[in-house]
C-alpha cells in the first residue's frame, strides 16, 4: 500500500532523514513516536509530496488524508462548516458528500464548531476540525500529526475508536502511544526506522 | 464545485477586509474623503489641464479605478502566498487532489471580484455626491476592459508568486515594480508631461496598455479603436500565461526541495 525506500532529506546541510525505509500493508495502523525535531513531520510531508526527497523513492496506492500538526491551517474568517466546504473542494468533493461526512462526525463537530468563525476557536476545537478535514474524503492513507493534542478525554476516546476501525492505512505521529490500542496500532520509534 | 469555492473565497475576503459593520462605514467615509481631495484638486487645476474633453476629476478617477482593477491580482498574489504559507494552507493545498494552479487562480479571482465591487461603490459615490456624469457605456468600458487584460495580470500574479516561492522572499521587489509601472502609466497625469525616454518606456508598460485605451475611449467614444487596442492585449496575455505557468512549476519544484527557508520579513 505504501512503500518508502532509502528516503533521505536534509535542510541546509543538516540531515534530518537518512536512508529511511518502511513498508505499510493495506489497513495497517502505525504509531510513530520520537523526540521533537527528529523528523517525523518532515517524513509525513515527504510521503504527502509537500516536500521532495533528496534521494529515495515513495510508492503509494491510493489517496492521502493529512492532519498537519499546525492546526490553525484554516481560513480564519470562515465558519467550521464553510472551512470544510472549502477544503473538501480542495479534494474535489461535492457539497452533498461533505454534508454526509459532517453528519458522520457529529459527535466531534459541535454547533459552535460548525457555525462559529474559525478565528474564535479554542485549540481543542481547531484540532477537531483539523481531524475531520483529514477524514473528509475517506482517503486510503491517513497521516495524522499529533491528532490527540488539545483534545478532551471523551473526544480522544472517540478518535482512537474511529481510527482503530478505519478502513485504510493509518499512520499516526504521536507522543501519547499509551492511548492507542497496542493490538491494533503497531508502535515504531522513529529512530529505529531512520538510519541517521 | 469551483463556483461554490469561488463564492466561499469571496465571502472570506469580504469578511477579512470588512470584519464588522463599522469597516464598511469606514470604507465609504475614506472613499468620500479621497473623492473630496480629487474633486477640489481638479477644480483648482482645471484651467491648466489641457484636455478639454475630459474633466480632470474624471481623468484621475478613471485612472485610479482602472489601475485598482489591474493591479488587484498582482498585489494580491504576494499577499496570498504570504498568508497561506504562514497559516499552513499552502502546504495543505500541495497535498490535496485539486490542481493548486486552479485553486490559487480562484482565490485571486475572488479578491478581484471584491476589488471590482469596491470600484463600483466608488463610482456610485462619485456620481451621487460629486456630479460625475458617467454614461452606462463608459461604466461598462471601465469595468470590462481591464477584465480583458485579466489573463495578462493573472500571469504577472503567478510570476510574482513564483518569485516569492522560489527565493523565499521578494514581496518588496513586486511592490516596487508595481509602483514604477503605476507611475509610468500616467494615472494622475498625462504621460506627455514625462521626459521623452520615460514616455517611450511608458508605451511598453502593461498598465498603460489598459489605461490609455480606456482614456482614449472616454475622449473619443470610439468602440472600434477600443477593440483594436484589445487585440494586442490578448496576444500578450497568451504569451505570458505560458510563462506564468512555467515559472510557477519551477518555483514549486524549488519550494518542495527546501520550503524551510521561506521568509516573512518583507
Amino acid at each position: 500500500m505504501l512503500k518508502c525506500n532509502n528516503l533521505s532529506k536534509s535542510f541546509s546541510g543538516n540531515k534530518v532523514i537518512s536512508n529511511l525505509s518502511i513498508e505499510v500493508q493495506q489497513n495497517e495502523k502505525i504509531i510513530i513516536s520520537g523526540e521533537n525535531g527528529c523528523g517525523k513531520s518532515t517524513f509525513a510531508k515527504l510521503i504527502l509530496g509537500v516536500l521532495s526527497p533528496d534521494s529515495g523513492s515513495i510508492l503509494c496506492q491510493g489517496d492521502f488524508g493529512w492532519m498537519p500538526a499546525q492546526s490553525e491551517s484554516f481560513f480564519p474568517e470562515l465558519t467550521g462548516q464553510e472551512n470544510l466546504y472549502a477544503f473538501g473542494s480542495f479534494n474535489l468533493m461535492s457539497k452533498a458528500d461533505i454534508d454526509l461526512c459532517i453528519e458522520d462526525f457529529s459527535e466531534l463537530l459541535s454547533k459552535e464548531i460548525l457555525e462559529g468563525r474559525f478565528k474564535t476557536f479554542s485549540s481543542g476545537m481547531q484540532q477537531k476540525l483539523n481531524l475531520v478535514r483529514a477524514l473528509l474524503h475517506k482517503p486510503r492513507v491517513l497521516i495524522l500529526d499529533e491528532p490527540l493534542a488539545h483534545m478532551d478525554q471523551v473526544s480522544c476516546q472517540f478518535v482512537v475508536d474511529k481510527l482503530s476501525s478505519y478502513d485504510g492505512v493509518v499512520i499516526v505521529m504521536s507522543h501519547l502511544k499509551d492511548l492507542w490500542d497496542q493490538n491494533i496500532f503497531k508502535h515504531l520509534k522513529f529512530e529505529s526506522i531512520n538510519a541517521q | 464545485m469551483l463556483n461554490s469555492l469561488l463564492m466561499t473565497f469571496f465571502v472570506n475576503n469580504l469578511r477579512q477586509s470588512f470584519p464588522r459593520f463599522a469597516s464598511y462605514l469606514s470604507f465609504v467615509l475614506s472613499t468620500i474623503f479621497s473623492l473630496i481631495i480629487y474633486y477640489y484638486t481638479s477644480r483648482a487645476f482645471a484651467k491648466s489641464f489641457f484636455d478639454s474633453e475630459v474633466g480632470y476629476f474624471e481623468y484621475i478617477l478613471v485612472g485610479e479605478l482602472s489601475l485598482l482593477v489591474v493591479s488587484s491580482v498582482l498585489y494580491n498574489s504576494t499577499t496570498l502566498i504570504r498568508s497561506w504559507k504562514a497559516r499552513g494552507i499552502f502546504d495543505y493545498l500541495l497535498a490535496a487532489k485539486a490542481s493548486n494552479f486552479k485553486i490559487i487562480t480562484l482565490q485571486l479571482l475572488s479578491t478581484l471580484a471584491r476589488d471590482v465591487s469596491m470600484v463600483v461603490v466608488q463610482l456610485a459615490l462619485a456620481t451621487l455626491f460629486f456630479d460625475l456624469t458617467f454614461s452606462a457605456s463608459k461604466f461598462l468600458v471601465l469595468i470590462l476592459f481591464p477584465l480583458l487584460a485579466l489573463p495578462l495580470f493573472l500571469s504577472f500574479g503567478f510570476l510574482s508568486l513564483s518569485l516569492i516561492l522560489y527565493f523565499g522572499r521578494g514581496g518588496a521587489v513586486v511592490t516596487t515594480l508595481t509602483n514604477v509601472l503605476s507611475f509610468l502609466s500616467g494615472v494622475f497625469f498625462p504621460i506627455s508631461v514625462l521626459p521623452h525616454y520615460l514616455q517611450r518606456l511608458s508605451l511598453h508598460n502593461p498598465f498603460s496598455a489598459v489605461l490609455l485605451p480606456i482614456r482614449n475611449y472616454f475622449s473619443s467614444q470610439s468602440v472600434s479603436s477600443l477593440m483594436g487596442e484589445a487585440l494586442p492585449l490578448l496576444g500578450w496575455s497568451i504569451c505570458f500565461i505560458g510563462l506564468g505557468v512555467l515559472a510557477f512549476k519551477l518555483a514549486l519544484v524549488q519550494y518542495k526541495r527546501d520550503n524551510n527557508r521561506f521568509s516573512f520579513d518583507y
